[in-house]
């Protein structure tokens, strides 16, 4: 397999290169043919009421979800032009799944790549490309506080999001996965903590 | 007459066919002042006011581009001059275009996404900062659709937009919450209008029936009720939510 990773946060485009290169998978340079796809929208903007969200942070958020539809849709008409099948995710974060305070824009931007994903998955799949959405949980620099709504207690270990990443993209493992999302969130999902969201905290 | 004395923003409304439109209608007649907006249909919209007032309603229409963050700001400082505070602010200008994944050109992109969510931010901003600083308990009703429940082949940046608008409302559900501001969203079936044309008697418009279970399709005033209702003191309790005035049509399909 040949991957991309574009607009990842850092720490996981490591983990996910690491992982991906020491199990037989090479990394596509520049302008070379790829097979395989992770995208995100970098570490997400936190902290911000909608309220006060400023013209400047809005812009950044939907400059964030061009480029990463504008990098599904070239690898997605590569491998049309080329009738190759390929593996798609797209890397999304916690507040997709349920809205908390000050996480807007993540919420707005992994939402719209969600169904994005999701109708490429319908439009592409019969051209052999599977695409599927990853819910990645809060990792650092996302404030160490957030664990407390974890039921597991911890934030994730970009490994942990990796690992989940490498399942998807593998056309052994999951194949026959196509349009789903899977959340590697620790739970956060399915409660929220006692004492609420620690990013309301202080004002 | 659950409006009375209330001033309402409806946006994209000066179509004759259009969803806007239904929802000026339904507005107005429980006795809102309706703002109407739109970045063109002039002629329409004067059509529109002049029938409202006919009828004993206050309407008047507001011309600007919901993607300009200062046109928006000008606007409901006319509004609040003109009418009257917001009491609910309906971000529902939106378009629509569609194209296989891997061909949608940058500009369908740009400009679904300026308009269907940057134009829906701009205003529900807008219009939450006021109602902030007025005090007023008020309402915003966005306009997103079945899409945010089912996914429909060559429409990934349209259900995207709209998909963005229902993360946008629920969070400003949340965050408006204690202020006692709702922020709800519906979400229309189909209804025959500039966005979503259709030839009558064509096999598109018998495919399009056969899926949906009540049988025909839907009527603009029908989305203005649902959003009437989200308006009135009816729905004081109810934010956050997804209503769907579609027949059914996506019932079973997510």
């Amino acid at each position: 397999m040949r991957y991309r990773l574009e607009h990842l946060n850092p720490a996981l485009e490591q983990a996910l290169d690491a992982l991906l290169s020491s199990t037989g998978h090479a990394r596509a340079d520049a302008g070379a043919d790829a097979d395989a796809l992770v995208v995100g929208i970098g570490a997400p903007q936190l902290g911000t009421a909608l309220l006060d969200v400023e013209p400047q942070a809005w812009e950044e958020a939907i400059g964030r979800m061009r480029a990463a539809f504008v990098a599904v849709r070239a690898l997605a008409s590569e491998l049309v032009a080329r009738e190759a099948p390929g593996r798609v995710v797209v890397v999304v974060d916690p507040p997709v799944l349920r809205a908390a305070e000050r996480t807007g824009l993540p919420a707005v931007a992994g939402a719209f790549l969600t169904t994005l994903a999701q109708v490429a998955a319908l439009d592409l799949g019969p051209r052999g490309i599977a695409v599927n959405v990853l819910v990645a949980g809060w990792m650092a620099p996302a404030p160490a506080a957030l664990a407390q709504g974890v039921p597991l207690g911890r934030l994730a270990d970009p490994d942990d999001v990796a690992r989940a990443c490498a399942f998807l993209l593998s056309p052994d493992q999951a194949a026959y996965v196509n349009g789903a999302t899977l959340a590697v969130d620790g739970g956060w999902f399915i409660t929220k903590a006692d004492g609420g969201n620690p990013l309301t905290a202080g004002g | 007459m659950r409006l009375a004395g209330k001033v309402a923003l409806v946006t994209g409304a000066a179509r004759r066919r259009g969803i806007g439109r239904g929802i000026v209608e339904a507005l107005a007649a429980e006795g809102a002042a309706v703002a109407i907006n739109d970045v063109g249909a002039e002629d329409e919209a004067a059509e529109l006011v002049e029938q409202l007032e006919r009828q004993g309603a206050t309407a008047r229409f507001y011309r600007a581009d919901v993607t300009d963050r200062d046109a928006v700001e000008q606007m409901l400082s006319a509004i609040e001059r003109e009418l009257g505070p917001l009491y609910a602010a309906c971000p529902n200008a939106g378009l629509a275009r569609w194209a296989p994944f891997e061909q949608i050109p940058d500009a369908d992109f740009d400009a679904m996404v300026s308009v269907n969510v940057t134009g829906g931010f701009n205003v529900a901003q807008a219009a939450a900062r006021r109602m902030l600083e007025a005090g007023t308990r008020g309402r915003i009703v966005l306009t997103s659709s079945v899409h945010v429940q089912m996914s429909f082949a060559q429409c990934a940046i349209y259900g995207a937009t709209k998909q963005a608008l229902r993360a946008l409302a629920d969070t400003l559900a949340i965050e408006l919450a204690p202020a006692g501001i709702t922020v709800n969203h519906i979400g229309p079936g189909w209804v025959r209008s500039d966005l979503a044309d259709v030839d009558a008697g064509s096999d598109v418009e018998r495919t399009m029936l056969a899926q949906i279970p009540a049988g025909r399709e839907a009527r603009p005033i029908e989305m203005g009720k649902a959003v009437a209702f989200l308006c009135s003191d009816d729905a004081e309790y109810v934010t956050g939510e997804f209503l769907r005035v579609d027949g059914g049509y996506v019932v079973g399909k997510y």
